[in-house]
């Protein structure tokens, strides 16, 4: 009999140890994306005090999109939405990073609207609306970020998609949905329509490339 | 999702716990699990009657009977019975034309199954203790003096060798080397515990006691071997191992026939545990019954469900695939270059699962140290492991199905 108990001690202890390890490592997954937003949010608090500093004297040419544009916003996303799926989309924390990464988005959305008045040669901006809470809410959610992932190596350098949670509550958030009168998910938003249903690849495609030729 | 997890945990719990009850009783016998034993000298040499029963064994059938004949004991107290259970190839033609000795007497039969012709042997036999040897096995000279000073304790009522498997050829055959010299650990450890579920026909030896007291063998849904341990746990008889008496089989060399043996087997597996289900968790019936029935149901049960869980995994993954491809219009997104590490796994499920996989490997690693007495670190471990994890679910299923719609599964 003690032998059974103990094995089973042991085996709860290995049960433990594994969630454990998995609490810590999502943790430290956690903090690592906090770190990587505010080093984001630092980086486009500087560019904006320096285009704000210039005012009218940017000179478009010497933008460089690598330093300008970090690819780590898009790779944030991802890591956010894989957070989300192993803790759960009420997990505070979890909500947390991704008011963050709303705001973070917004910014550099401002910015790049902001400069697109002065230089031509920077890339379009979408916008781009999902839910996650409920799989009948936004059943074409999975289907239209299969999309926009297959069509962004085509329009590379002349597009940004900046995606949001529409069930957020988040004041940028509902600004931006109210803004441009986004009513349902999946929508997106592009030089300035709106288009609250689904779009497959031939239908973005088209919309993005009418824009993209007539510059 | 959520529930399936939990469904998950439980299995994955008591995996765990099989496995470390193993390793604990490793533990607490370390000094004696590894220890060679000596093919000593024995103060009387008891006579021994040697069941072969035979079917359709032509082809390996004199390698069996040559084997038991090259075995170091005295040959006046060595009494070979081999018993043609109505061959319908030339058993019966080769066993009359191998040379003849005095120690091997042959016999045919009508054909009735195994059980009958071991139940044949046993009524013909004389000597006081009793072995039994599949035709297409061949034991290790030393075997019998190995094995034998067991019975000093008198409470031991049978003794069984390691199987191991004799010079593999095929991946599938490495594999189940691999598989066989394990479970040569497993059943070492449940012979410390006096809870060994079988005594298999490579050369069980039984005191003749056994089956004036509990009868002779029985059909036992195929699997004689595991019924008559079974009955001898019912009546409070032991079982001992001696893991270095070894006693080589040729196993299946192909997956086909492979999962037909291993359908009957846990068929008979499966069936026999039924027919004895009032010993489960029996305090009365010891380790036996507390450990060993209630582990083999699990085990059983929990490779079905991980098969299953991660199959319904791959099946999520391919539709999401092809409805990709669909929703893109075959337009992939080009991702080259390292995963990111960020989106690797971190679920406990996971390392559970890992885990799991590391005790395993552990369990072949004492398997090897025991029976070779070094660990030959190869490949083969890892088709082992891969070749069961993918084939094993698929004759556990089968067996269940076919107890479920009552059928047997044929002996070949």
């Amino acid at each position: 009999m003690k032998k059974y108990i103990f094995v089973l001690i042991i085996t709860l202890v290995i049960f433990i140890s594994a969630f454990t390890a998995s609490r810590v490592l999502n943790q430290q997954k956690v903090q690592y994306i906090k770190k990587s937003q505010d080093d984001l949010a630092i980086d486009i608090l500087a560019m904006e005090t320096k285009f704000a500093l210039l005012k009218s004297n940017v000179k478009c040419e010497s933008l460089d999109k690598n330093d300008f544009f970090s690819a780590d916003i898009a790779k944030i996303g991802k890591r956010l939405a894989y957070l989300e799926s192993v803790l759960g989309t009420d997990n505070t924390d979890v909500i947390q990073l991704k008011k963050y990464y709303s705001s973070i988005q917004s910014k550099e959305i401002v910015l790049i609207t902001d400069l697109s008045k002065e230089c031509k040669n920077l890339p379009k901006v979408i916008l781009y609306f999902y839910s996650n809470n409920d799989k009948d809410e936004c059943s074409k959610c999975k289907n239209e970020e299969d999309v926009l992932d297959s069509i962004s190596p085509k329009y590379v350098d002349k597009i940004r998609i900046y995606s949001f949670d529409f069930n957020l509550d988040s004041s940028v958030i509902n600004t931006l949905k109210e803004l441009y009168g986004v009513t349902n998910v999946p929508a997106i938003v592009y030089n300035n329509k709106t288009y609250n249903e689904f779009l497959d690849y031939e239908a973005l495609d088209k919309i993005l490339g009418e824009n993209v030729k007539g510059e | 999702m959520l529930t399936l997890d939990v469904i998950y945990y439980f299995f994955v719990f008591f995996a765990i716990y099989i496995q470390i009850f193993f390793i604990i009783t490793l533990f607490e016998n370390r000094k004696v699990m590894f220890k060679k034993t000596e093919a000593g000298v024995l103060a009387y040499y008891p006579k021994i009657s040697i069941i072969v029963p035979c079917w359709n064994e032509e082809n390996t059938v004199v390698k069996t009977i040559n084997s038991l004949l090259n075995l170091n004991y005295p040959k006046d107290k060595l009494e070979i019975l081999v018993v043609d259970d109505g061959s319908t190839d030339n058993t019966w033609k080769v066993l009359n034309e191998m040379p003849q000795s005095p120690n091997v007497l042959c016999f045919t039969k009508e054909n009735g199954g195994k059980y009958t012709a071991l139940n044949f042997g046993l009524e013909k036999m004389t000597g006081e203790f009793v072995a039994c040897l599949d035709a297409d096995s061949e034991v290790m000279p030393d075997a019998l003096l190995k094995m034998l000073p067991k019975f000093a304790d008198e409470n031991i009522m049978a003794v069984i060798p390691a199987a191991i498997v004799y010079e593999p050829k095929t991946i599938v055959q490495y594999a189940q080397k691999v598989e066989y010299t394990m479970s040569v650990f497993f059943k070492r450890a449940l012979s410390l515990v006096d809870a060994l579920h079988v005594t298999p026909g490579t050369l069980p030896i039984y005191r003749k006691e056994v089956f004036a007291k509990i009868g002779n063998f029985r059909h036992g849904h195929n699997g004689e071997d595991m019924e008559i341990a079974f009955r001898m746990h019912e009546h409070d008889m032991k079982v001992a191992q001696v893991h270095d008496a070894l006693v080589y089989t040729i196993p299946p060399a192909t997956i086909k026939t492979l999962y037909k043996q291993r359908t009957r087997w846990i068929g008979s597996y499966f069936s026999n545990i039924i027919d004895y289900r009032h010993m489960i968790l029996n305090p009365k019936y010891k380790t036996f019954a507390m450990f060993t029935l209630p582990a083999g149901l699990i085990s059983i049960f929990s490779v079905i469900y991980f098969f299953w869980f991660s199959f319904t995994h791959l099946l999520q993954f391919l539709i999401s695939s092809i409805s990709r491809m669909f929703v893109t219009n075959f337009h992939f997104a080009t991702n080259f270059g390292l995963p990111d590490w960020f989106l690797v796994g971190s679920k406990p499920l996971l390392f559970l699962a890992i885990f799991a996989y590391l005790l395993v490997l552990t369990c072949v690693v004492i398997g090897y140290r025991m029976v070779e007495g070094k660990v030959p670190w190869s490949f083969n471990f890892l088709i082992f492991i891969v070749l069961y994890s993918v084939i094993e679910p698929f004759w556990l299923m089968k067996a269940m199905w076919n107890i479920a719609t009552k059928k047997t599964a044929s002996w070949r």
